[in-house]
């Protein structure tokens, strides 16, 4: 198998993640508890073992298939941070496809490793692919977080060449740069591809069109935004895997750079009609309205050019949801501060939280400091 | 109890005599108390008129020392859910009052943030209670409130104090705090408070940490700072074209002072007016964010909903 064959050993092997690579290497050594996230297929299982290799670590892997719970959890965990490796310098304990740990049905378990981790001896890494899931949002605030950035298609034409310059593969060059191109950034698929491709070392990319099942979104967002014709745009979605909000939001995040004046208008306004028929569903329990959502979400956002933009478009993840998240950090002071006033002064947190222009200029007031109970944290808030 | 360094709870009238500009309510609201027969309550108004306090007001002369044992306070706004009501409530009116035969109280404080489901379990209680419990729900707009909750309720409503209330409760206030206050910053805080007295004992104690003598120019510059008023920057961000970054100092303000979708379009109405822009298209915006609104209350995301309305200045 190519794949096995070509993962990478060391950390050389590893293309584009040069600066993740060295963050990585930092925290395992100095055992800085770590997330790597970032798209399938873009090294980071790899990366850990292969740098387990370099530094004669021993690696623990635990990874969703048999890690679910709390009592799990704990003596898995437990008893691999307190064993002393026999033969290896150290020990890196790697949770891997942390997506797959499900908030609800393994309640418990990532609590449970947040209470462990300040017990924790050796280095610890988690593996996602979706670390801004809300179900991470605890976990996000006590690990240090390196991504995985999305390599590009000629990085991975190159290694495509390389391999096949060296199995001595028969092939033409524009085969390749498409098998690169339909990867999207995913090195394992790109050489699983290859290797399905292989008719006795020709290259034959015939026998491929079964595989790409699943529409990555920034094909289903180019069918929508580069087409004029309502029934292409309609089968977008056809094929994807992504739920509609979140369509939605890669729509809205990716818009501004497609779509110009009224057209952006005019698109939006379709969103925001799309967003009225969800609305509908969930308060009305009534699913059919889904077909409105996505007809707006599709032909509606297609429809709304005159033209298309011939230019090429790099699609970006949609940012909302992590600038919301920034802020919600930043904000958990004020909120606090606002809770203890709301309860105080017989009004809502809502309500203080628009008006604490006025009350943050005489909440420092000693006598007040000592009514409302500020801790020391909230004070030095209120200072800045 | 002793007193709270807080002037809003400082200077909360405590006895009915005591609350300016509601004059009809307290004539009415008394006379029940005088008859210890309080029917269920609904008070609808703006913020800052008195709403919490009678409620307080009324609990405190019925119940007298034992106000507190009889009085249950919860925010809507902060518990909307029907768990809070099937069980926080609930355990709460299912008990006798303690050491008097006057049912006890229940204040539902922002209850129009109920949703209809909440609003529906509530509506049952308040028949199968009446011997224990009464209810006072108060909200800003009473037609959030489900038809049959408002018809077992006695219904009152709270216009925005006008001037003269406000300029005495300044004058009381600055008495007691030997604040010196002038007219001209008087007219600036009735004109800033919008007719809440919150706001304006807010306005005042802000300005007092600051200064003693406050001047209208001290009044403006401390609301100025305190408003959240760069969303006229976002405007005329998206007037000049420049969609991303009208988007991102939306979001910005929405998130920096916990602003919901409906408060952004209630100030994006009123910011309308001063634009530079001709009347014919200011009416269109207008026309546009009473469409936004309505979609907003129908969808899901009021974030989209929002980007949508400044896609339409384009």
């Amino acid at each position: 198998m190519l794949t096995k064959k070509y993962s990478p050993k060391s950390l050389k092997e590893i293309y584009g993640q040069n600066l993740a690579l060295e963050k990585l290497k930092y925290n395992v050594q100095h055992k800085i508890p770590t997330i790597l996230h970032g798209s399938t297929g873009t090294g980071k299982t790899s990366s850990v073992y292969a740098l387990a290799n370099e530094l004669n670590f021993e690696v623990m892997e635990l990874n969703a298939s048999n890690f679910r719970n709390k009592d799990q959890i704990e003596s898995l965990v437990g008893a691999a941070s307190q064993q002393q490796s026999l033969f290896k310098k150290g020990k890196i304990i790697l949770l891997d496809e942390l997506d797959g740990i499900s908030g609800t049905k393994d309640r418990g378990g990532l609590q449970a490793l947040l209470k462990l981790l300040p017990k924790i001896q050796t280095s610890l890494v988690l593996i996602s692919n979706d670390i801004w899931n809300q179900k991470f949002n605890s976990l996000r605030k006590k690990f240090d977080l390196i991504e995985f950035k999305t390599p590009n298609h000629e990085l991975i034409y190159n290694v495509l060449k390389a391999i096949s310059e060296k199995e001595k593969i028969k092939y033409l060059e524009e085969d390749l740069k498409k098998l690169a191109r339909s990867s999207n950034g995913d090195f394992r698929a790109a050489l699983m591809d290859l290797q399905t491709s292989l008719e006795d070392n020709n290259l034959n990319l015939d026998i491929l069109s079964e595989r790409n099942k699943t529409t990555e979104i920034f094909n289903s967002l180019k069918l929508i935004f580069k087409t004029l014709d309502s029934k292409i745009a309609l089968s977008a979605l056809d094929n994807l895997k992504e739920n509609l909000d979140e369509v939605a939001l890669w729509l809205e995040e990716n818009l501004p750079k497609e779509y110009h004046g009224k057209d952006l208008s005019k698109a939006l306004d379709s969103l925001s009609k799309a967003d009225v028929f969800k609305g509908r569903i969930i308060r009305q329990q009534y699913y059919r309205f889904m077909v409105y959502q996505i007809a707006f979400l599709t032909a509606g956002v297609a429809l709304s050019k005159r033209e298309k933009n011939p230019g090429f478009v790099n699609y970006t993840r949609p940012s909302r949801i992590l600038k919301m998240y920034i802020s919600k950090m930043r904000n958990a002071k004020k909120l606090a501060i606002s809770k203890i006033l709301a309860e105080k002064t017989h009004t809502s947190t809502k309500r203080v939280m628009q008006n604490f222009g006025y009350y943050k200029r005489f909440l420092l007031n000693k006598d007040i400091v000592s009514e409302l109970e500020l801790n020391e944290d909230e004070i030095k808030f209120l200072r800045s | 109890m002793a007193t709270s360094n807080i002037w809003t709870e400082r200077y909360r009238p405590k006895t009915f005599e005591e609350v300016v500009g509601q004059e009809k309510i307290i004539a009415r609201i008394s006379s029940f108390v005088k008859q210890k027969n309080l029917p269920h309550l609904l008070f609808s108004g703006p913020a800052g008129t008195g709403k919490s306090t009678i409620a307080l007001i009324i609990a405190k002369e019925l119940f007298k020392d034992s106000w507190q044992q009889n009085f249950l306070e919860t925010n809507a706004s902060e518990e909307r859910g029907i768990q809070t009501v099937r069980e926080k409530i609930k355990d709460y009116v299912r008990t006798k009052s303690m050491g008097t035969d006057i049912p006890k109280i229940i204040f539902l404080d922002e209850a129009d943030a109920l949703t209809r489901e909440a609003q529906q379990a509530l509506r049952r209680m308040m028949e199968q209670y009446t011997s224990t419990a009464r209810f006072i729900l108060s909200c800003n707009y009473g037609s959030k409130i489900i038809d049959p909750i408002q018809s077992r309720c006695a219904i009152f409503r709270f216009k925005p104090l006008e001037k003269e209330p406000i300029s005495n409760l300044i004058n009381k206030l600055s008495k007691e705090e030997k604040l010196k206050v002038d007219e001209k910053a008087i007219d600036a805080i009735y004109e800033i408070s919008e007719g809440d007295m919150r706001r304006v004992v807010n306005i005042m104690q802000s300005c007092a940490s600051v200064s003693k003598t406050i001047t209208d120019s001290l009044v403006y510059e401390i609301s100025s700072a305190a408003e959240p008023k760069e969303l006229k920057q976002v405007l005329e961000l998206a007037l000049s074209k420049n969609f991303l970054k009208a988007k991102d100092q939306l979001l910005e303000i929405m998130l920096k002072h916990g602003l919901s979708g409906l408060d952004i379009i209630k100030q994006i109405q009123k910011e309308v007016w001063n634009l530079k822009i001709e009347d014919e298209k200011k009416l269109k915006i207008i026309e546009k964010c009473g469409e936004i609104e309505f979609r907003m209350v129908e969808g899901s995301d009021e974030f989209l909903q929002l980007q949508s309305l400044l896609a339409s200045f384009l």
